[in-house]
């Protein structure tokens, strides 16, 4: 089974004096994450509301 | 098998069904991605040689791989679009190219964070990295030829006229620049993807955040051709049927 | 022009290389231009980096090969361009003969037009540059095979862009990523025989991409121009 191979949390946080690179990295990646679902659901938003907008418009 | 393949190509029916897939695809991604990434951060052994550094390539070499890939599943339905006409293939293929620039741009900063310590610099014109930059200009090309456009239909072929052409050249491309690696400094031996060498403790979690990156990046597909959809079908009755049922769900929260 | 469906292949291919040098001779700054642009930005180099000789000689081959691939990214407007704006393209795409061989012809007319002018002017700049004796002989016979690929694919994304009000900077972003080959083996030949070591390999490699070229890039510029001309 693995096992946690850090003496403590701050251990883990220093990446044995690489926390730089590997943080920096994780977030990076994190950002990355993150845009890639948050900018189709506020396109989302924006569609549906022009879309709502064009047909009251229509109605109207 | 065939028939649902053919249903994905009516954008009214990928909406549908996408809708169902949706959920069930993202809690097997968070699950997959948390205890990959918790395992490869805290629970594998450091690398010998590397030391807690090449915990990078956790995401770097799984990044490296899916711009690759992206490029490739865009030229697929590239072809599809050309061929068969399918609307919904190039719906999927627009949306590749930003989420495949993204991975790109990951994929490169994440190498060369990783170069610093290991090599002592930001960046080396390491055929890896080399290529890895050159593909996000094939990437930039292709946004940019789409959005030089107005015409949605003629947008569509040029992009896929252009993303076959890239495919392509893409194998040429690669060998040019290993090759021209080779000539100027000598391969670099510090790959990081030669799994042969790897112990399971490690590739395991590599083989979790790899399936669940690959998650991701479908979920990430999904959500920008529904948004395509919406826009290029806001005429017809259901996208207004959906639309009015959003209002209603709103109304009542 | 070329409107007699019999007309033999060859004798189509021969009318419209004629026509084209007919038509390039008559607006000669299609000629002049391209090679004006390589003389002026091979000149820059030693004026922005120094004039030191060994300096010079290290960069040589790069120099050349980058500005000629620069020189014929720019020509490319000048292929497909006037004969967009008056109908001609249109006239092209609907005509009897085999358009894959009318768009070779084409691309051959604009390279006998925009790059053979600057292949001779090239060994005279990479003596300039202080390129020594034994680079020379590959460095032309890179150009050679190198620069028709650079044509074929400058056309595609002359094709795919012709239709554009303004293009010249989206088909730079478009096809110098697709460059890189060409020019890794270009200049891979020229360092390859200053340390004395057998280039053959690499040009037979050159004239590999250069017959993949012609076969399949003919097909994308049809494709492409036919998006373009709709």
């Amino acid at each position: 089974m693995p096992e946690f191979q850090f003496q403590s949390l701050a251990e883990f946080f220093a990446m044995g004096g690489h926390a730089k690179y590997v943080w920096s990295s994780y977030g990076v990646f994190a950002l990355m994450i993150a845009y890639n679902l948050i900018q189709p659901v506020l396109a989302k938003r924006r569609i549906i509301k022009a879309q709502k907008a064009r047909m009251q418009r229509n109605s109207a | 098998m065939w028939q649902w393949f053919l249903q994905l190509g009516s954008p009214r029916l990928f909406y549908s069904k996408t809708d169902r897939y949706l959920p069930w695809l993202s809690w097997i991604t968070v699950i997959l991605l948390g205890t990959g990434l918790a395992w490869g951060l805290a629970f594998t052994p450091p690398d010998y040689q590397m030391g807690e550094n090449y915990r990078i390539a956790y995401i770097h070499v799984p990044m490296a791989t899916l711009a690759m890939g992206c490029y490739a599943m865009m030229a697929c339905f590239s072809a599809g679009y050309l061929i068969w006409k399918i609307k919904v293939a190039d719906m999927i293929a627009k949306a590749c190219a930003p989420i495949g620039a993204s991975i790109t741009a990951v994929a490169l900063a994440t190498g060369s964070l990783w170069g610093i310590p290991t090599w002592g610099t930001w960046w080396i014109w390491d055929a890896r990295l080399t290529s890895t930059l050159i593909m996000l200009f094939l990437y930039v090309g292709i946004i940019a030829l789409r959005s030089a456009f107005d015409s949605i239909d003629s947008g569509a072929r040029a992009c896929a006229v252009l993303s076959l052409v890239g495919v392509v050249n893409l194998p040429i491309i690669k060998y040019s620049v290993d090759w021209w690696n080779t000539l100027h400094q000598g391969a670099s031996n510090l790959s990081l993807s030669d799994t042969a060498a790897n112990p399971p403790e490690v590739w395991i979690p590599a083989f979790f955040v790899g399936f669940g990156i690959l998650g991701f990046f479908l979920i990430a597909l999904i959500l920008r051709t529904r948004n395509e959809i919406l826009l290029r079908e806001r005429r017809a009755q259901w996208v207004s049927d959906l639309v009015e049922g959003n209002q209603k769900e709103s109304g009542h929260a | 022009m070329m409107n007699n469906s019999r007309m033999g292949l060859g004798s189509v291919i021969v009318a419209t290389v004629r026509r084209e040098l007919l038509l390039a001779f008559r607006s000669p700054g299609d000629v002049i231009n391209p090679l004006m642009f390589f003389i002026i930005a091979v000149t820059l180099f030693p004026l922005g980096g120094g004039a030191d000789s060994a300096f010079l000689s290290g960069i040589a081959s790069g120099v050349i090969w980058v500005t000629t691939l620069l020189a014929i990214m720019f020509s490319m407007e000048s292929l497909f361009r006037a004969d967009y704006e008056d109908g001609s393209l249109e006239q092209l795409l609907m005509s009897p003969q085999p358009l894959y061989f009318l768009l070779l012809a084409k691309v051959l007319s604009h390279w006998l037009i925009a790059c053979l002018p600057i292949l001779i002017l090239a060994p005279v700049f990479a003596v300039m540059l202080a390129m020594p004796a034994a680079g020379i002989l590959p460095l032309i016979l890179g150009l050679l095979a190198g620069t028709p690929i650079l044509c074929l694919l400058g056309a595609i994304g002359m094709a795919l862009t012709v239709g554009l009000s303004r293009s010249g900077l989206l088909l730079a972003v478009l096809i110098l990523p697709l460059y890189i080959p060409v020019l890794v083996f270009g200049t891979g030949m020229v360092s390859a025989a200053l340390d004395s070591l057998p280039y053959t390999g690499l040009l037979a490699l050159m004239g590999a991409m250069l017959v993949l070229a012609i076969c399949l890039s003919p097909l994308a510029i049809a494709a492409a121009l036919r998006i373009s001309v709709n």
